[in-house]
């Protein structure tokens, strides 16, 4: 994992990206009254890059409402960038026609976050499982379908005879399985995985990461992780986005993210995990209010108002993200070059926030 | 006050409680909640005992379908139907029996000296009224508060739940609100009749990391203030880490192993609550995820001996004829298992 | 009924055999069926049914009471009307007229309002505006005064009650499919058909319609009972089907005058059309109830 880990990080090593964002920008209009006029901008997505490393796994972190399934949806061609482009193997994925996009549609799958609504109720298991496969290979044989789809489903844990039956009849865990069967079966290059397990018991959550991991091993898939759950990002990632606001604020392999974060946005995240343990529940940030609307944007770093550690630049001046490690990208005013933020470093969170010693 | 704290602060140190350090605010003893339907007789709960003191966080864990909802539901006596009846045991909240109340005292009990909060906040939320009108109506209706004197107990509980501009958000209704904040407002209704006991079923999973820690938080300072008794339904041991001065592990309707918090964390005596706690993704990073293999029983055909048998991985021959029961192995420490030395 | 019956003679074993083959593959309720069985068995075979014409009757035989009443004929079993005309066979070429107009009005709105909610709530902006404004105004139109008309202009027509059924439903069907099909668009399966790469043919196709269908289903069928109770109201009011037809708007027209000194003119048609409407809306309910997969095999 580590060795993969270091190929994300470095870059341009020999393998070429898979998927590449560039400045992606998704706006929507905010329309009023009885002419639909546009009073204001929902600036859901606002100016993200990354790449995706073939049988990498790049996870998107943040709060509901930060963009993060939006950028999901542009990387599935559901949304189309208001600036920007994805790449598909260097190719823009909304100008792809034909044949190309059906090659893009078999490269790129998804599995979405409610087992419940994500499988058509009146369609089988099979018609669903092999419907990325009918779609996008015209005219392929009926017996190899069949032994597709049957393929499919014993990879994912599942016994081939379930292609009959319809999803009511499946327990939550089955219909996850499904859901990554029907993602697999076209042997896929990527899978976007939009909060996969947040649904789930905690045993049918650690079930699907295994398998997700098993998945990855023996097809070599890339995975991007959208999740608002640190600790499954952290098994399965080896690189980490966390996103604020429409806004990457830290990128960086995986290890170093969990266990160097360097914005406050990412130390606040990583203390209000759940422990393992009760001696685990360390120091605990807790913010003060909830994500601010990405209707009005606050100027400045888009953090400041929660920031424990805000300072008079933080309100002005909009941070970028800079270089601070191999492969560590952070945005933050505070974050002294080629180490910890400075009032991290110098002790106690500032006011703005109220928190507490580990209990 | 003090004295309770103390109590809850021995409970979550580890060390139980003393016996006859005062008696539970809550003690449930042998509950048994049947649902009949066409296939037979579900049983989901069977024969369930345990306790709540006040200042004290129970937390009842188990995977969806063990029967932890519908503990709660027994002692509110909101049973699913059709079908649903308690067919045995007690509950004693503050030394009376609410099995042995009418249908109109257990009214004045529920929202009033017991309260609940659930996992769905829209849900339990109208949307036709105003969160002002839903604040009011516990108060005026058990603590016959009335207009100006209502409203300003309304005010305070929102300012208590750490809502901010309480004098607009009163005036607002649930759907403009984001999901942390109504499940603040279905807390400050909770705590609006100065309850004694509070049961939550899942209140958090739904939210944010940053909002569960906010809520969390808001909870254990009410509960400390107000002295409450908590009653946690949750499947994630996390969330037991953070709140719960105590555990039962439920399975198949049954409690199969209870003890302090840091006691079952240190030492998960029965299979079924190791593999749960193994089962979290935070636990030990480098190693592949353990799982638990097959599924829970049907509660409607539980095989005769122990629920968990078919899923165990030290599983026995007796575990399959004879069901165990919960026996004390160390102070405050019981386990239902063949498996454990000195259980059963 | 039947329950009744069983209760009183010794409970058969084929009886309750039936029962409970009846409950295990879930047919519909029997009392409803049958009665909507016989309705569509005496409107398609009418002729053969009818022990008299709809249309002749014999002056002579003016008002004779139903069977079972002094002064009554045996051959007329319901009675006649006050022009000698047999009221059963009457009521029978009124079930033809009934069925005529619901299927092929019902036929064709449902397809029409169906195709037009799919398109408004597939691709919304102008063009949903557009039909939600029609609905608007169509809904808003009197039918009663289209109704006058028509029959002003075209005179009273078989043709004519069809424009006023569907002028008046279609927009119920337009709205529903349109709600349906954005709430259904919202379900997580048809982003990931389109991620399979379905065109949006496909998507309305495969995974819109099926999951709309079973409303409108149980629509045409709840609207089954209310074209018969609205054509029966137009030809009361004289504007709808032409008086050569027997339909059961006009016998309760025409018998509703009598109603002190022969009851009967009237009250069976308003009999039959009762039954017949509630037993379609109990059908309608076990459609609906049948065609959700989730309920298929509690």
């Amino acid at each position: 994992m580590s060795d993969q880990a270091m190929a994300g990080m470095a870059g341009a090593t020999d393998a070429l990206p898979l998927i590449e964002a560039h400045g992606l920008r998704k706006h929507f209009p905010i329309l009023r009254g009885l002419f639909r006029r546009q009073t204001g901008t929902v600036k859901a997505v606002d100016g993200v890059d990354f790449v995706i490393h073939p049988g990498e796994t790049l996870g998107l972190v943040g709060e509901s409402g930060c963009g993060k399934t939006t950028v999901a949806k542009m990387v599935l061609r559901l949304e189309v960038p208001s600036e920007g482009a994805v790449t598909f193997r260097g190719g823009d994925i909304a100008k792809l026609r034909g044949d190309d996009l059906r090659r893009y549609r078999r490269g790129v799958q998804a599995v979405l976050q409610d087992p419940y609504t994500a499988l058509n109720p009146r369609l089988t298991v099979g018609r669903t499982v092999s419907e990325p496969l009918t779609e996008t290979q015209k005219g392929i044989a009926k017996s190899e379908v069949n032994e597709r789809v049957a393929e499919a489903l014993t990879s994912v844990g599942l016994l081939p005879r379930i292609a009959k039956d319809y999803p009511h009849e499946l327990s939550g865990g089955q219909r996850q399985r499904v859901e990554v069967a029907r993602a697999i079966i076209t042997r896929p290059e990527c899978i976007v995985l939009d909060e996969p397990v947040s649904a789930a018991d905690v045993s049918i959550r650690a079930e699907i990461i295994n398998l997700l991991q098993d998945v990855q091993a023996t097809l070599g898939v890339s995975y991007l992780l959208i999740s608002h759950d640190l600790a499954v990002v952290q098994r399965m990632c080896h690189r980490i986005a966390v996103m604020y606001l429409g806004k990457f604020v830290e990128v960086g392999p995986a290890r170093e993210v969990a266990t160097g974060a360097l914005h406050p946005y990412t130390q606040v995240l990583l203390s209000n995990a759940l422990p393992s343990h009760p001696d685990d529940a360390g120091e605990e940030i807790i913010l003060t209010g909830e994500v601010p609307s990405p209707r009005n944007v606050p100027p400045g770093c888009p953090f400041h108002p929660r920031c424990p550690i805000a300072a008079p630049i933080c309100r002005e001046v909009v941070p970028v993200l800079s270089a601070e490690g191999v492969g560590h990208e952070v945005a933050c005013h505070l974050v002294e070059r080629g180490g910890r933020n400075a009032a991290a470093a110098g002790g106690a969170p500032r006011a703005g926030a109220a928190s507490e010693a580990g209990r | 006050m003090s004295g309770a704290l103390d109590q809850a602060a021995a409970g979550r140190s580890g060390t139980p409680a003393a016996p006859g350090a005062g008696a539970p605010l809550l003690e449930v003893k042998d509950l048994r909640m049947h649902i009949f339907v066409r296939r037979g007789e579900v049983k989901a709960v069977d024969g369930v005992n345990f306790s709540v003191r006040r200042g004290e966080s129970l937390g009842i864990v188990g995977e969806s379908g063990s029967g932890k909802s519908m503990t709660l539901l027994s002692v509110m006596q909101v049973l699913p139907q059709p079908g649903g009846r308690i067919v045995g045991g007690q509950i004693l909240f503050e030394g009376e029996d609410l099995l042995r109340k009418t249908a109109r005292q257990m009214r004045d009990i529920r929202g009033n000296r017991i309260a609940m909060i659930t996992q769905d906040t829209l849900a339990s939320l109208n949307p036709a009224l105003t969160i002002g009108v839903q604040l009011r109506e516990p108060l005026e209706v058990h603590l016959g508060m009335r207009g100006k004197a209502a409203n300003e107990r309304a005010l305070e509980l929102l300012r208590h739940v750490q809502l901010s501009d309480p004098a607009r958000q009163i005036r607002s209704y649930p759907h403009e609100m984001s999901g942390g904040m109504r499940q603040r407002v279905v807390g400050a209704i909770a705590i609006g009749c100065k309850p004694s006991l509070l049961l939550a079923d899942e209140p958090t999973t739904a939210l944010d990391v940053t909002v569960q820690a906010q809520y969390l938080r808001l909870l254990r300072e009410i509960q400390k203030e107000t002295d409450l008794g908590m009653i946690f339904v949750t499947h994630d041991f996390g969330i037991v880490a953070k709140v719960c001065d105590h555990v039962a592990v439920m399975y198949a309707g049954r409690i199969v192993e209870t003890a302090a918090t840091r006691e079952l964390f240190d030492r998960p005596l029965h299979p079924y609550s190791s593999a749960l706690m193994d089962c979290l993704p935070q636990r030990n990073l480098d190693a592949r995820l353990r799982t638990i293999p097959g599924h829970p029983p049907d509660l409607a055909q539980l095989p005769p001996g122990c629920g968990f048998a078919d899923r165990c991985s030290r599983v026995h021959e007796r575990c399959r004829t004879e069901a165990p029961s919960l026996a004390e192995v160390a102070p405050g420490h019981k386990v239902a298992c063949w498996d454990v030395e000195g259980a059963a | 009924m039947s329950a009744r019956r069983v209760a009183q003679v010794p409970p058969l074993r084929w009886v309750l055999g039936l029962r409970s083959f009846w409950k295990q593959h879930r047919l519909p309720p029997a009392l409803p069926l049958l009665i909507v069985i016989v309705f569509l068995v005496c409107a398609v075979f009418a002729g053969l049914i009818a022990p008299h014409p709809q249309n002749q009757g014999e002056l002579s035989k003016r008002l004779l009471p139903p069977t079972g009443m002094a002064k009554a004929d045996s051959s007329y079993l319901l009675g006649t009307d006050g022009q000698g005309r047999d009221i059963l066979s009457r009521l029978i070429y009124g079930a033809r007229m009934a069925l005529l107009i619901s299927i092929v009005s019902i036929a064709l709105t449902a397809a029409l309002g169906t195709f037009i909610g799919l398109l408004a709530g597939l691709f919304g902006g102008k063009l949903d505006m557009v039909v939600m404004r029609l609905v608007d105004v169509s809904m808003s139109i009197p039918a009663i005064l289209i109704a006058v008309l028509l029959a002003a202009v075209f005179g009273a027509s078989v043709q004519n009650v069809i424009i006023i059924v569907i002028i008046l439903i279609w927009p119920a069907y337009a709205r529903l499919v349109r709600g349906e099909t954005l709430s259904v668009k919202q379900a997580d399966y048809v982003a990931l058909a389109r991620v399979a790469g379905c065109s949006r043919l496909t998507i309305m196709r495969r995974h819109i319609l099926p999951n709309v269908l079973p409303t409108v289903l149980v629509l045409m069928s709840l609207h089954v009972a209310l074209v018969i109770v609205m054509e029966a109201g137009l030809s009361f009011l004289g504007f709808g089907i032409p008086p050569k037809y027997a339909t059961w708007g006009s016998m309760i027209q025409q018998g509703y005058q009598q109603l002190q000194t022969s009851w009967w003119v009237a009250v069976f048609p308003c009999i039959v059309i009762v039954l017949t409407v509630i037993s379609f809306n109990i059908l309608g309910d076990w459609v609906r109830d049948r065609l959700d997969p989730k309920l298929r095999q509690v």
